[in-house]
């Protein structure tokens, strides 16, 4: 059993920490199968099975004593058991004569009997099923142990007939003294026909007796009850033969009531009566057989117990467990002595290790860079192989610092040639610096120019704000000339209407004028024309009418021209009055324009005004333009001093320059002495 | 235009004039009318006055030149508008036609326009309306000469002058004619 422990862990070795160490003990492959393990493996193994068969030694011993336990609860039941089959065959007995306690006990018994059998049977919350070899035995038992216990059902529904035939019979033996005597008086007092009842009667009653006696004890009791019944049927005719008014067949038909009563009912249970006596009888017969069998069964359990196996596994497993712990002693003893002598060879492995290398690392001390030491398997092999990395780090290291110093020699140059130009452009920095303060000063003087025309603009600025304050009055000045022009014209124009309406009242006193002329005229002609009809004395008339005709047409001529005069005069008024009104519109025109001119004035006044104060801030701004200029050739001298400073500075760093070109020149040097 | 008249020379020269005309010579006694433009003089001893144009009664269905009644001084009197009458009848009247075949044939109906009124002596009713009276004209001096029956006068200045025959007139049949 131990081997086949130990078997499937043997093949778990596979785990990395096992292939390390073995990787380590390579060399010992030739050593026994439980030697190529190592050692703590081993112990791991051997502490494991010990556990485990511990744990087996305990859970058998545990396993067995309960299994004790139960046998010996199994051995007091089926002992109960034994005693129980035989109450229950003596009250059964008992209980086939009537007796009324016996059923009883009988119940209780067969309560006990049942439970116990159940027990075995089924078990129960502490104690198992009966099993194994006993269980066989156990369901013999039980077969026949059912029998008895239905036989004992049939007997306790047959209690009442029982019962009944106990009481009856009691009853017969206790008053069959009694009957005997008053049927002897009777039989004494009667005669003739009487008597012969009588006789009967008693007869009867005698035969009652011995029969329900014989049917209580013997087997025979269904002819017995039978021929109780037709005992019964018989005493009852005789004693109805009996006068009834007779003290003594009074008392007796008293004393035969009880009887009849009991008969009767024991006929009606006749049929479970037999069968509760046949069951009582199998009762008998059957327990002799559950004795018999509840033996067995307690022998078989006691056997039962011997056979268990579980006692002798803990006695084994303890021995495996002492084997074990003397195994792990000797494992370990030897472990301890391989280590001790692995130690003293890796020991001396080692100091060769150690002289090889440093035979092979004693050129690198010479500054050979090339030089690799021989990486082994021993313990200096990591030595070796971080010597190597250091060396070749170192090799990498001494190239970088070449190829730095090749580098900074370089660059000490390029800083050289740069520090040159930055010379010089300091110096150049310092000329151009010195040009600019004095252009800073010629600046500070023309600056200083323009403050003074300034100040002369703000005297010109004040000159020509007087001068559009007296062009604004002018202009004010012109504006109520215009206005009163304008209204001296519009008089004028209504005089010029005024005079058209008179020249066109003459043109209609002249047409008055010329009409009257034209009657003259008319009448003249007339006066002529009577005249040339007159005689002699009117011969002067034409002349005069003459006359008159032609004063007349001349002064309808003049009236014609005076009329045509004045129309002359009309229009011309009519021309002037609209020169008129359109020159009114001029000098309203006019008066606009002087108001938009005294307004340009006005504008040109607050313009002057501005420009005066922008010339004041121009003339501000000049004198702080001046104090900056100051200030800034006060910071160019300064400037001119520092880039003095720096040149001398850059002076110095080219010498520092120099001094780093050599110093590079040494790195070189220094370094060159390593191979590579 | 300023010619002052004097007056003491004026009437001396008036005076003179009556003086002469009174010691004998011949009267002036024709009036220069203008009809249809052209100068017609007109005998004064034929016509009884001359007067402006007064309203007119027209009257209906009439020839076109006789324009209607007047009432002058409660006296009717027919129009004839000489210009319109003369035009009319170039064609019909043999005396009088070729004179007037020039005429545009109506008055011209301005303010210059009078009516000639024939004389009492005729008792003859008519008015004869003329474009304009010229003045009394002195036709003794005058270069005269015919022209068909018909007597032309030239004037000192040219201008030709018919002569009006207002007898002839009234006795033409057309004119008496006025219904249309």
């Amino acid at each position: 059993m131990a081997f086949k422990l130990a078997l499937p862990k043997f093949k778990l070795p596979g785990t990395k920490a096992a292939g390390a160490e073995r990787k380590i003990a390579g060399k010992a492959s030739l050593t026994p199968l439980s030697a190529r393990f190592p050692v703590t493996l081993k112990i791991r193994l051997l502490s494991g099975s010990l556990v485990a068969f511990f744990a087996v030694a305990a859970a058998a011993a545990y396993v067995n004593s309960r299994v004790a336990d139960y046998t010996a609860r199994y051995l007091t039941q089926s002992g109960k058991l034994l005693v129980l089959s035989q109450r229950l065959a003596k009250d059964a007995q008992l209980c086939s004569l009537g007796n009324d306690a016996a059923f009883q006990a009988l119940a209780q018994s067969r309560e006990n009997f049942a439970g116990i059998l159940r027990l075995l049977d089924k078990g129960d919350g502490s104690l198992p099923a009966t099993g194994d070899a006993a269980r066989e035995v156990l369901n013999e038992v039980l077969a026949s142990a059912n029998k008895t216990l239905s036989d004992v059902r049939i007997l306790e529904e047959g209690r009442l007939g029982l019962v009944t035939l106990g009481a009856t019979v009691a009853g017969i033996e206790a008053t069959s003294a009694e009957f005997r005597q008053q049927t002897l008086v009777l039989i004494r007092s009667a005669s003739g026909a009487q008597k012969e009842y009588a006789i009967r009667f008693a007869l009867a009653a005698e035969r009652m007796a011995r029969d329900a006696t014989s049917a209580l004890t013997t087997d025979a009791y269904q002819e017995q009850l039978g021929a109780l019944g037709i005992e019964a049927a018989a005493a009852e005719r005789s004693l109805a033969a009996l006068p009834p008014e007779d003290s003594v067949t009074r008392r007796l038909a008293v004393l035969f009531e009880p009887y009849r009563i009991n008969i009767k009912t024991l006929n009606a249970q006749s049929s479970r009566l037999a069968k509760a006596k046949s069951a009582a009888k199998s009762i008998s017969g059957n327990i002799d057989l559950i004795l018999a069998k509840s033996q067995q069964l307690i022998d078989a359990y006691q056997s039962d117990m011997a056979v268990r196996i579980s006692g002798p596994i803990a006695v084994l497993a303890g021995m495996l467990v002492v084997l074990q712990l003397l195994v792990l002693a000797k494992v370990y003893l030897s472990d301890s002595r391989q280590r001790a002598d692995e130690a003293e060879n890796s020991n001396r492995r080692n100091q060769e290790a150690i002289r090889r290398l440093m035979s092979e690392l004693s050129a690198l001390a010479e500054g050979d860079l090339t030089v690799r030491a021989t990486v082994s398997e021993d313990i200096t092999g990591t030595i070796a192989e971080s010597v190597n990395y250091t060396t070749e780090e170192l090799r990498k290291l001494v190239a970088r610092i070449m190829a730095a110093a090749d580098q900074m020699g370089h660059a000490t140059r390029q800083a050289e040639q740069i520090s040159k130009g930055l010379l010089e452009a300091a110096q150049k920095q310092a000329l151009e610096i010195r040009k600019a303060g004095e252009s800073v000063q010629a600046m500070a003087r023309s600056i200083q120019e323009v403050d003074r025309s300034a100040a002369k603009a703000t005297e010109v600025g004040q000159r020509t704000l007087k001068a559009t304050g007296m062009g604004g009055q002018a202009v004010r000045n012109t504006i109520a000339g215009m206005d009163s022009i304008r209204e001296q014209i519009q008089n004028t124009a209504k005089r010029i209407k005024r005079l058209g309406e008179s020249s066109q009242e003459i043109g209609e006193i002249v047409d008055l004028i010329s009409d009257i002329t034209e009657l003259t005229n008319v009448l003249a002609l007339n006066a002529a024309i009577q005249a040339v009809s007159a005689d002699e004395a009117g011969r002067g008339f034409p002349v005069v009418a003459e006359e008159v005709q032609r004063l007349a047409e001349r002064s309808a001529e003049a009236a014609k021209q005076i009329g045509a005069l004045v129309r002359t005069i009309q229009g011309d008024t009519q021309d002037a009055v609209a020169a008129m009104e359109k020159s009114t519109l001029g000098v309203v025109e006019g008066a606009k324009l002087s108001d938009v001119a005294g307004q340009a004035l006005k504008e040109i006044e607050q313009v002057s005004r501005e420009l005066a104060a922008l010339i004041d801030g121009i003339s501000a701004s000049t004198r702080t333009q001046t104090d900056m200029a100051g200030k800034v050739a006060h910071a160019m001298r300064n400037i001119l001093q520092i880039t003095q400073q720096a040149t001398d500075g850059t002076r110095l760093t080219a010498n520092s320059v120099a001094q780093l070109a050599n110093l590079s020149a040494d790195l070189k040097g220094s370094v060159a002495g390593f191979k590579l | 235009m300023s010619k002052r008249i004097n007056l003491r020379e004026f009437q001396q020269d008036l005076i003179d004039r009556m003086q002469a005309e009174g010691r004998g010579g011949e009267q002036i006694s024709t009036l220069g009318v203008r009809i249809a433009e052209q100068n017609w003089l007109v005998d004064m001893r034929d016509i009884g006055g001359v007067l402006p144009l007064p309203p007119l009664a027209p009257v209906p269905l009439a020839k076109p030149w006789f324009l209607g009644m007047i009432n002058v001084r409660g006296a009717l009197y027919g129009v004839t508008d000489l210009a319109a009458y003369l035009h009319a009848g170039k064609a019909a009247s043999a005396g009088l036609g070729q004179a007037v075949a020039t005429g545009s044939g109506q008055a011209s109906g301005a303010a210059a326009n009078r009516i000639l009124l024939v004389a009492d002596r005729y008792a003859f009713n008519a008015a004869l309306l003329v474009e304009r009276v010229s003045g009394l004209r002195n036709a003794r001096n005058w270069t005269q000469n015919e022209v068909d029956g018909q007597i032309q006068y030239r004037d000192e200045q040219g201008n030709s002058w018919h002569k009006l025959d207002i007898a002839g007139l009234l006795m033409q049949p057309d004119f008496l004619h006025i219904s249309a």
